[in-house]
């Protein structure tokens, strides 16, 4: 096969050297022919760019056409068939021959950029493109020169050759763009290596067959034809069917509506925390991307739409690019039990809507500027703040009252958090310092807080078991701790890191308070531990402040190595976590080894730069899984139901 | 040397036969010569060697040819003895067929006729 | 010396391209040592049986074994034969040494020292190019490479054909020598045998895809007759028998076979006629007319 490929090589040398000369002087003709203000690196660049998406395609058609139609020829035949090899092996080495050409052009052209490929300077589109290049290439040529051969033309060859290509890229590249940029919903990881395999193998026993009828004389017969045909189609089809699979599960998907910055560690909604938390989150707000749709789901699948979403999307342009909706919302319950969502769809307009899931929901006031800027405030009067470019404005929320009443409440300096403390001061929800700074007081009760970060900002309370307790942290110059001041005693240190409600502490439905040791809490790649595994702390709802917990047990035993790992309740001597979003663990807090793991539906993995989603939402009776086919709720005894 | 006729109902094994007799008679070819080797003499005929080695065996068989201090194909001295008794065979068939012909109703004439038409044809 | 299997068997071959059937249902066999020339018209199956038994068509029907091997695609077979092609072509911008060198690296058993003693025999010069090869030096480059790795079998297809008389000489003269070495196997097509008529063993006759006359060359040469009479008293053709011209008064008739002529002598038919022996070339002609 060696001396083969070495003939076909000497045959097509002339050619070859043409455009390979060709390759070489596009550097010192795009180096006369640059712009004044283009540096000549980027000259080269620029010309081999164009050889990268046009220049190599094109010559790629050119070599294969060429060689497939020459192998068909008489010529070919009459000179070579005599030769103690299988006419099949023949054809392959004129194929071999045109990659091998080919791969010498792609790598001049690396090696003229150095090797150094730029490739920053490429959208997204471009660069899935660049990473299915190479595949591309040797799609094209294989079915360049067997259509060619069958055909014994290059032209057809070349442009029915362009046709498989595009058919098969174009699917994969929007398949691959829109998980990276949506979520994963079809196993590209399978996906792609079966087209790429349809492709060599279809490729091949095609030409396989087509030898038998062009050299061997063999009869076309239909099963003949039909069996190349549909080789030869086997790798488009397979493409354009899991746009086809891509498009039905994206039908299913249901997320959850969660805020645009939402972060577990946020605060100010949680402030009015065990209330507001708790009946919060007996609802969950889920939304359908594909239909742009969004509603409450309680666990019992009852269910109060928001957002009847928009028209089904043609069929045509949606399926060659699935278009999705994406909404984003945040709500605040009152004490009256109202519920009031600021909700934010790409589809129609911004606006607030207030009711109950038992009443329904009604529009309250449209949002027109720029809604992510706004954010709810809670307490005995819901309101909304926005920050603006001259400052902050807030208006109250109250039902019955249509349209917002908005007022400045401070300079862009100046900040919010003063004013909401204020409001929660005056509901007498929050302790206030004292000048001294490192004394708490509240409705007559004082604590002292050696070392206190004291702030003129009212200290907002949280409720637990025996009444409202003051979270306050405290700093020195080698050291941090938390203090926890109780209603009925002192101020007791209970962490050994900086703690703020409103700034690292995150609540549970059933009131539990707990945050991430920063110590431990590393993001992934900004060191090399092989399981990351951080420290949390936790003030359960009866007022027990746990040590740092650690994790390392829990998420080795789920096999999660990215640290993420979320307190969903804690009572009754247990603790349970979600991890990952994949499993639902409860361990004994006195006893660790009490561990037991309950695998969830598969959510669907979000990409880009969106925060963890919030696929796995606690609840008072247990969680809310928004998965990739519906909504599921399991009870913390690992018992779930599919509810959407 | 020797003048094949492929067209000849006669085999071409007994034509090369009669023809080394016949250069034997001439003395073209004298006792001790050796005969050239089958390979060269089918090339000049372009025939194949399979017959003309059969010639060889039967002329060896007869006695024409020998094998002497290792070469074949010799010409032995028994061939002019054997080139005449085959001539005179040849002669007395050609009698027959004279006197067969005269027999039947051809003429002195028609024989004549006969002999002058085959001598050009075979020169 | 002689072994008695056949070099090469076919049996029931078949081939038709599109509606035309070109081979239907032939035999053949060739037994070691044989020279068999195959004769038939233009357009009439040589060059598909040819094809067939290199590996390089697939036949519809029928099986072949040559050599031991029966084609199945891998061109294996052909490694073991040696083929002259009726047009032979070769890599223009090779030279005669290039090409043998090339041939070399595909054919086990090849062998340099008599490629090159063929070289110099032939007077082919080893530095031309063989785009600027003259017919004639391409036929003796395409019958060195047939040759130079000793094959068992030869396929041979118009070898003559078109060339001075030069190289027909060489050629044949290479046949020959082949021969001489022993042990081969030779299978001629061609148009015309009559110069071919030394070297045959057998003729078969291709026609109507199969061979319909498989005859001794001694049998040609020694045992066909023509019959010249007047045209009343010809009588109807027979088998073993065929009219060759009528023209006016006299009628020419091939007859073959000694039998065949001793029958239609005793049955009376040709009383009267003149019988002379029929050159190879009419006794061909008639063949393939029958």
């Amino acid at each position: 096969m060696k001396n083969l490929i070495k003939l076909q090589l000497k045959k097509g040398f002339l050619n070859f050297a043409v455009i390979f000369g060709t390759l070489l002087a596009s550097v010192p003709i795009a180096l006369a022919v640059k712009e004044k203000t283009m540096t000549p690196r980027e000259a080269i660049n620029l010309a081999m760019l164009y050889w990268a998406f046009a220049g190599i395609p094109l010559t790629t058609l050119l070599l294969s056409g060429i060689g497939g139609a020459e192998a068909a020829r008489e010529q070919a035949r009459s000179t070579e068939h005599p030769l103690p090899v299988s006419q099949y092996s023949l054809l392959l080495s004129s194929l071999a021959a045109v990659l091998l050409e080919v791969a010498a052009l792609f790598l001049a052209l690396c090696a003229i950029l150095g090797f150094n490929l730029p490739l920053e300077t490429l959208n997204a589109v471009q660069q899935e493109l660049l990473r299915s290049y190479i595949f591309a290439i040797v799609y094209l040529s294989l079915y360049g020169f067997t259509i060619s051969y069958a055909f014994k033309n290059g032209i057809a060859g070349a442009a029915l050759a362009v046709a498989a290509v595009s058919f098969t890229l174009y699917p994969f590249v929007i398949t691959s763009v829109f998980q990276q940029m949506a979520f994963e919903l079809i196993p590209m990881w399978l996906i792609k290596p079966a087209v790429a395999a349809a492709v060599l193998a279809g490729g091949a026993l095609a030409l396989k067959l087509l030898s038998g009828v062009n050299d061997r004389k063999t009869a076309w017969t239909a099963g003949r034809l039909s069996a190349v045909v549909l080789l030869l189609a086997a790798a488009p089809l397979t493409a354009f069917s899991s746009l086809a699979w891509l498009n039905l599960k994206a039908r299913n998907v249901v997320l959850p509506v969660t805020p645009m910055f939402a972060s577990p560690y946020s605060a100010d909604k949680y402030l009015y925390a065990s209330r507001d938390v708790k009946e919060a989150s007996r609802q969950l707000l889920v939304q359908r991307p594909f239909y742009g749709d969004a509603f409450y789901i309680d666990k019992d699948g009852n269910r109060s739409v928001i957002d009847a979403g928009r028209e089904l999307p043609r069929p045509g342009p949606a399926y060659l690019f699935p278009d999705l909706a994406f909404a984003q919302a945040e709500s605040i319950t009152a004490p009256s039990g109202e519920r009031w969502l600021l909700y934010m769809p790409q589809a129609s307009g911004s606006r607030i809507v207030t009711g109950n899931m038992k009443t329904g929901f009604t529009f309250h006031a449209a949002l027109k500027n720029r809604p992510w800027t706004m954010d709810l405030v809670g307490g005995k009067e819901p309101g909304i703040i926005d920050r603006r470019e001259d400052g902050y404005y807030h208006s109250p929320l109250r039902r019955g009252q249509g349209g917002l009443d908005w007022k400045k409440i401070g300079s862009i300096k100046s900040g919010y958090l003063s004013f909401v403390g204020e409001k929660y001061r005056r509901e007498g929800t929050a302790a206030v310092f004292r000048k001294d700074g490192k004394t708490l007081e509240y409705r007559g009760r004082t604590w002292t807080i050696p070392d206190a970060v004291g702030t003129r900002i009212p200290v907002p309370g949280i409720e637990l078991a025996d009444g409202l307790n003051f979270i306050v942290p405290s700093e020195t110059k080698d050291s941090e701790a938390t203090y926890l001041c109780r209603p009925g005693g002192k101020a007791e240190l209970i962490w050994p890191e900086y703690f703020r409600l409103t700034l690292n502490l995150s609540v549970t439905p059933d009131g539990a308070v707990w945050g991430v040791s920063r110590k431990t809490r590393q993001t992934a790649g900004s060191q090399m531990v092989s399981l990351i595994s951080p420290v949390l702390y936790i003030l359960t709802a009866d007022g027990e402040a746990l040590p740092g917990l650690s994790t390392f047990r829990v998420l080795e035993r789920t096999g999660v190595t990215n640290g993420e790992i979320y307190l969903l309740k804690a009572g009754g001597g247990y603790l349970w976590y979600n991890t990952d979003d994949r499993y639902m663990v409860r361990v004994g807090i006195k006893n660790p080894e009490d561990l037991k793991i309950w695998r969830l539906p598969e959510v669907p993995r979000r990409r880009g730069y969106f925060a963890r989603d919030g696929s796995v939402s606690p609840s008072p009776d247990g969680i809310f899984i928004a998965a990739a086919d519906g909504v599921y709720f399991m009870d913390w005894e690992g018992n779930k139901k599919k509810i959407y | 040397m020797i003048k094949i006729d492929l067209h000849s109902p006669t085999p071409i094994y007994e034509q090369i036969k009669t023809g080394f007799k016949g250069l034997v008679r001439k003395a073209l070819m004298l006792p001790g010569d050796a005969a050239p080797s089958i390979r060269t003499l089918a090339a000049q005929l372009k025939l194949n060697p399979n017959t003309v080695a059969r010639a060889y065996r039967e002329l060896t068989a007869e006695g024409f040819f020998e094998s002497k201090r290792g070469e074949e194909n010799i010409v032995s001295p028994r061939a002019g003895g054997l080139a005449e008794a085959d001539t005179k065979n040849l002669k007395a068939r050609i009698a027959e067929a004279v006197a067969d012909g005269l027999k039947n109703g051809l003429s002195a004439k028609d024989i004549e006729e006969i002999i002058n038409k085959v001598k050009r044809e075979a020169i | 010396m002689k072994e008695n299997h056949p070099v090469l068997t076919c049996r029931g071959l078949s081939k038709s391209f599109g509606s035309k059937k070109v081979l239907a249902g032939l035999d053949f066999e060739a037994a070691p040592g044989e020279v068999i020339g195959i004769l038939g018209r233009n357009g009439s199956g040589k060059s598909t049986l040819f094809k067939i038994l290199l590996d390089l068509t697939a036949p519809d029907a029928g099986s072949v074994s040559a050599l031991g091997l029966a084609p199945d695609g891998s061109g294996k077979l052909r490694g073991l034969i040696g083929y002259v092609p009726e047009k032979p072509a070769f890599h223009g911008f090779m030279t005669v040494a290039e090409t043998l060198a090339f041939r070399a690296s595909f054919f086990g058993g090849w062998d340099k020292a008599k490629a090159e003693e063929l070289c110099k025999t032939l007077e082919l010069d080893t530095r031309a190019k063989a785009a600027d090869l003259s017919k004639g030096n391409t036929a003796k480059l395409a019958w060195i490479c047939a040759a130079a790795h000793n094959p068992k079998l030869l396929l041979l297809d118009e070898p003559t054909s078109g060339l001075d008389y030069l190289v027909r000489d060489h050629i044949l003269n290479g046949l020959v020598g082949e021969l001489a070495d022993g042990g081969r196997t030779i299978i001629i097509s061609n148009h015309r045998m009559g110069e071919m008529g030394g070297l045959l063993d057998r003729v078969c006759v291709l026609k109507d895809g199969r061979l319909t006359a498989d005859y001794r060359a001694d049998f040609i040469k020694t045992e066909t007759y023509k019959v010249t009479l007047r045209g009343e008293a010809a009588p109807a053709e027979e088998p073993g028998m065929k009219v060759l011209s009528r023209s006016g008064s006299i009628s020419e008739l091939a007859v073959f076979g000694r039998d065949r002529m001793q029958e239609l002598k005793n049955a009376g038919k040709i009383s009267g006629a003149e019988i002379s022996a029929l050159d190879l070339d009419s006794a061909f002609k008639a063949l393939l007319g029958e």
